[in-house]
């Protein structure tokens, strides 16, 4: 259209209104917005930018140690190694017995994920939909658990574990039954409140009209619960299995106080071990640290999409 | 298939009474509709029947079996949810066996009735797909499989409809209807919509607040309306309801004068009609009729008239109703008194 005669403000909306400019994107657009709108987006990159980099920067120091030599490690401050070598891989595989320890923490992290799995699943979902008396009294209690600190709960659990063996499983047989093991550590993180949490949550949001569908077509609880629900759950048990996962590999409280024999070490108290009351082992400690980021890496990059879901959908409904 | 028989039954939610001393019977074969506005109990009716609400009191029978302790999927009923509820997880024909492989059927006839049952609702090409792959019309065919599979004794079906597009209700109403003809199974029929009522169902009931109002055919409500909330409920566009100070010559003290917009006649002079005269606000132009929204001593009154007749806004016109088209109402007990 011709806008040659028009004043300025008017042939702009004009030219707006034909498609032709955006309104305040013409030649006589707001002055000075353009500016502040790249100065606002400099500043918003400036601050992401200084916040990864503190959360990147100790990681990349981890990796870039584990590739130095113990007296490289003292030598002051270089981001790079150096004089680079795999010394420190060698040595926390070959000194520390790092496979060792990684296979027991496979064997507990796998273990109590996958029990939280299963009974958090069971639990949630009998919290979020079976009606029996004292459900939300109970499931306040489940959620009050998570305000005790495990230091508090040392001493209690320690004890149990002790002396809930009952004094006929020694005539039987058993002489040197114990949960001071590999055992105790699973046995006591089962399931967790919030993993309970989560899956209650989750549960919650599906639509009720499913369920009577189920009990209509014959389904009772447990078969609309494996059926219907637990496959619908996807995301939810995403979420559950990574933070679990996660929190029971990257563990040092309860193995290292109730992981008495060193066959049974998991990677956080093998770590632990490169530090010595005058000297640390640098290089194997990263190198042991690094390797122990990799599963959880995997495990985040191949399930972050449901894992993203799930945590934002119990977060979603109370 | 079973008659449907609701003994004077009650639910109550804390001090709330959802549905109030409800007695109907529903015959073999029929098919009922329970219409009202939304609160006014007709999904806790039909839930009660299906199972899913505890009676708290009365008595639900299917047949001559009363079913109030009977747990839901040994009631012999089948339920078409609102949502439809499919299982999204599972494909359509597992949607459809679902149900029977619960209740043990054996694999051949399981095979047997799901196949029939997308061959009549024309699912044969969707079998293998998930719900989401389908659009809101198959899905709701889906639905409907999932009762007729069951082959149950009464269909219950709460909202079905209202999630398709207006063009699509009224082809899968028709499709309904003729599905229910051909299977001659009980329906117990939910909706708030009117039209669909009174296009659908063999009988109607209208309920308000919990309670029953009038049970009848359709014509039966539209033509005998026993109260004003059945009357103002039923037709559309709405019946005028009116003082009868507004209409000289209705006759009576404390009343309330009914008449449908579509028996208004423009007054050409004599007739035992009423007449009366009124102020045209707006003329809607619906292709064969015109609604005209009068108003008359400030009251609002509608009108369906001919097109070929010249109407337009401001203009006064002197309209009648015919004295036999005329229902009178008790302004306070609201009943229809007969004059």
């Amino acid at each position: 259209m011709d806008v040659e005669g028009l004043p300025p403000t008017q042939a702009v909306e004009e030219l707006a209104l034909e498609g032709e400019a955006a309104a305040g994107s013409g030649a006589r657009g707001i002055p000075g917005r353009e500016r502040a709108d790249r100065v606002r987006t400099a500043i918003a990159y400036t601050v992401m930018f200084l916040v990864a980099a503190l959360f990147a920067i100790p990681f990349l120091w981890t990796v870039s140690t584990s590739f130095r030599t113990l007296a490289d490690t003292v030598a002051g401050f270089s981001l790079l190694p150096r004089h680079w070598t795999t010394s420190g891989y060698h040595e926390a595989f070959h000194t520390f017995n790092f496979g060792r320890y990684t296979l027991n923490s496979a064997i507990i992290a796998g273990a109590i994920t996958l029990s939280n799995l299963v009974l958090a699943s069971i639990g949630g979902y009998a919290f979020a939909r079976l009606r029996f008396p004292g459900r939300e009294v109970l499931f306040m209690l489940v959620l009050g658990t998570l305000m005790i600190p495990d230091q508090l709960r040392l001493v209690p659990i320690y004890l149990m574990l002790v002396n809930w063996i009952p004094a006929w499983v020694g005539h039987v047989g058993w002489h040197d039954a114990s949960f001071v093991n590999r055992d105790g550590v699973i046995l006591i993180q089962l399931v967790s409140a919030t993993s309970l949490f989560l899956m209650r949550q989750y549960f919650l949001t599906i639509p009720r009209d499913l369920e009577e569908a189920a009990k209509l077509d014959a389904a009772g609880y447990f078969k609309t619960y494996r059926k219907v629900m637990l496959p619908l759950a996807g995301p939810a048990l995403a979420a559950v299995g990574i933070l679990t996962f996660q929190g029971t590999w990257n563990a040092l409280f309860w193995p290292a106080v109730l992981l008495q024999d060193k066959s049974q070490y998991t990677i956080p108290i093998g770590i632990a071990s490169f530090h010595f009351a005058y000297q640390t082992l640098w290089p194997p400690l990263m190198a042991a640290s690094v390797l122990a980021i990799v599963p959880i890496l995997l495990i985040f990059i191949l399930f972050q999409r449901y894992f993203v879901a799930g945590v934002a959908a119990a977060g979603v409904k109370g | 298939m079973a008659s449907v028989t609701y003994d004077h039954v009650t639910k109550t939610f804390g001090d709330t009474s959802a549905v109030k001393d409800f007695l109907l019977e529903i015959t073999d074969g029929e098919f009922m509709v329970l219409v009202g506005p939304s609160g006014c109990g007709k999904s806790t009716a039909l839930r009660m029947l299906a199972g899913l609400e505890k009676v708290s009191d009365g008595r639900i029978l299917i047949g001559d079996r009363v079913v109030n302790n009977i747990a839901p999927q040994h009631r012999d009923i089948a339920m078409v949810f609102q949502s439809y509820a499919l299982y999204p997880h599972m494909t359509v024909y597992d949607n459809l066996a679902f149900g029977l492989r619960n209740q043990k059927v054996a694999k051949s006839d399981i095979d047997t009735r799901v196949r029939r049952a997308a061959d009549i609702l024309d699912l044969g090409q969707l079998i293998k797909r998930k719900p989401k792959q389908l659009s809101g019309g198959q899905r709701q065919r889906v639905a409907l499989g999932r009762a007729i599979v069951r082959e149950p004794e009464a269909f219950l079906m709460d909202e079905p409809l209202s999630n398709l597009d207006a063009k699509l209700r009224v082809q899968t109403r028709a499709e309904i209807l003729k599905l229910q003809q051909a299977l001659g199974t009980t329906t117990i029929y939910v909706t708030h919509d009117q039209v669909e009522a009174m296009t659908m169902g063999d009988r109607i009931a209208v309920m308000k607040l919990g309670v029953l109002q009038q049970v009848g055919p359709p014509e039966e409500l539209y033509r005998e309306p026993r109260n004003l909330f059945v009357a103002g409920f039923i037709g559309s566009p709405a019946m005028n309801l009116v003082p009868v100070e507004v209409l000289d010559g209705a006759g009576g003290q404390g009343r309330v004068a009914g008449f449908r917009p579509e028996h208004v006649e423009l007054a050409s002079g004599g007739g035992n009609g009423i007449g009366f005269d009124a102020r045209v606000e707006v003329v809607e132009y619906l292709g064969d009729e015109q609604l005209v929204h009068l108003t008359r001593k400030d009251t609002a009154i509608q009108a369906k008239l001919p097109v070929e007749e010249q109407i337009g806004s401001g203009q006064e016109l002197k309209l009648a109703v015919p004295r036999d088209k005329l229902l009178l109402f008790d302004a306070d007990t609201e009943e229809r008194v007969t004059v």
